[in-house]
């Protein structure tokens, strides 16, 4: 599935947020959305998951597509367990209902939580809490992925696992991803395109194309590259720039 | 609390109580007349004693139980199910909200006497006070509770597509749980309280009759011995909905 932003603009209380944001993310691609914090990074995905309609411009989205988006915060139900908020996407979407349970449990022992399944939310730690929005998201079977700093709160060994499984995933189901974050690495080693946003209002500074850095964009062997690097450096200048602006 | 503070506790809990029971005894013994304005407690324990052998504490007792059991349980029921209801409808609210803001200050034990007269004296007309008495706390609570929910849990929701239906029965039946339940407890005493009205207003059983007989005869001791049994009632009442809690939010998940 893919998505394409055309001219976008979306302004809160007479504040411009975002201004004539335009880009696609196409079947299995990703692209990575950085720049600084408050930008406006986190308004796009409200706009592609229409949580929020744009003032102007428009996302388009193939209809038959399923959106599925990760907000930063877990925002868990402290009345259900980790299991049972993790099923809470399937419970409303209805898809696959009967068959879920030895899918849900993979997903349990992949993300390292096969022993938190029966816990509530107030005993987990936050990255728990955001690996089950991630399960809980990914059991809907999204064929186009928003991810809203999906990683900033896990162990950099979890991340890279969880990273290599998102990869498997979009690979398996051409899934489009778009992803914002405020980390370089994730965003390089994850994207096809990464896009740098201005300040406030938010409008694309510069997108840079990341050709694979490893095969099978593996997570771990991406940060390895000798090309990763010369992207990093490349997104850094941009960014720190707009720092000192 | 750890445990050497809990045992402190249950040590010295009956303290106060055994020390006025003891004041109180000695002194109405010391002066018999004071019996006539301040009963005594071993008259309070022969009249349970006496009454509950004759099977008449044990009767009263029930009665006023079902009364107040049977008026918890319909209007806490009504109440949640219409205050959930209106989060449902705005409009529906936007009408309802001045009645029930209305009729949920009125001092209704002023309509005692007119339920007496619509539905008789035996046990329904009592069983309707402590409805009316229950219902709006209910109502209000749950309204309040199914509004409180939270914001970003209903985007969540939205962002998987969940309809109105949906979002009800996963998010705002469940998050509005402590808010009923709180409602379930302030409701033990009012449900009590409209039983015990019904019953001083007309009837002839129960706790508040019993009461209203023995402060008519001027037997405080008699009184005191049906308040005593007031409050057996009302621990009995919050046990049950102790009890409910964490049933309703395993309900709520599993159910709905």
């Amino acid at each position: 599935m893919s998505l394409s932003a055309k001219h976008i603009s979306k302004a809160y209380g007479g504040l411009d947020v975002l201004r004539s944001v335009s880009f696609q993310v196409s079947d299995s691609g990703t692209v990575s959305i950085v720049g600084p914090s408050g930008c406006g990074k986190t308004t796009f995905l409200n706009l592609a998951a229409r949580l929020d309609q744009p003032d102007e411009g428009s996302i388009e989205i193939e209809p038959e597509a399923r959106v599925g988006y990760v907000m930063q915060d877990p925002l868990l139900l402290p009345w259900r367990t980790l299991e049972e908020n993790a099923t809470l996407g399937l419970e409303v979407t209805a898809r696959c209902r009967d068959d879920y349970q030895p899918l849900l449990r993979d997903y349990f022992s992949k993300f390292d939580l096969r022993d938190s399944a029966k816990i509530y939310p107030n005993a987990a730690s936050g990255g728990m809490k955001q690996r089950v929005a991630l399960i809980r998201t990914l059991l809907t079977m999204p064929s186009v992925l928003l991810l809203d700093e999906p990683f900033s709160a896990l162990d950099f060994d979890v991340k890279l696992k969880i990273q290599r499984y998102l990869v498997d995933y979009q690979q398996k189901h051409a899934t489009a991803i778009v992803l914002v974050t405020h980390d370089i690495e994730d965003a390089i080693a994850l994207s096809d395109q990464v896009i740098v946003l201005s300040d406030k209002p938010a409008t694309i500074k510069t997108v840079i194309q990341i050709a694979a850095v490893s095969p099978n964009r593996d997570p771990v062997a991406a940060r390895k590259s000798p090309r990763f690097a010369e992207y990093f450096t490349r997104i850094w200048d941009e960014i720190k720039y707009l720092d000192n602006e | 609390m750890n445990s050497a503070q809990v045992k402190f506790v249950n040590l010295y809990r009956p303290i106060p109580l055994l020390a006025l029971l003891l004041f109180w005894e000695l002194a109405t013994r010391r002066d018999p007349s004071l019996t006539f304005f301040f009963g005594s407690p071993n008259k309070i324990g022969a009249y349970l004693f006496t009454r509950t052998i004759d099977g008449s504490l044990p009767r009263d007792f029930a009665v006023t139980f079902v009364e107040a059991t049977l008026g918890f349980i319909l209007g806490n029921v009504v109440g949640t199910i219409v205050g959930l209801g209106l989060w449902y409808s705005k409009l529906a609210l936007a009408i309802a909200k001045p009645y029930v803001i209305a009729l949920g200050s009125a001092p209704l034990f002023a309509f005692a006497p007119l339920l007496v007269i619509w539905f008789g004296t035996g046990m329904f007309s009592k069983v309707m006070i402590a409805t009316l008495s229950t219902v709006f706390v209910a109502l209000l609570q749950s309204y309040t509770g199914a509004s409180e929910v939270s914001n970003d849990h209903l985007r969540l929701m939205k962002t998987f597509g969940a309809t109105q239906g949906q979002t009800f029965r996963k998010v705002v039946a469940p998050s509005s749980i402590v808010w009923v339940m709180s409602a379930f407890r302030l409701n033990v005493g009012f449900a009590i309280l409209g039983a015990f009205i019904g019953e001083f207003v007309s009837s002839n059983a129960g706790l508040g009759h019993l009461i209203l007989v023995a402060s008519g005869l001027f037997d405080i001791s008699l009184v005191l011995c049906g308040v005593l049994m007031l409050s057996v009632l009302a621990f009995v009442l919050y046990f049950f909905v102790g009890q409910l809690e964490p049933r309703l939010k395993r309900f709520a998940v599993t159910y709905l």
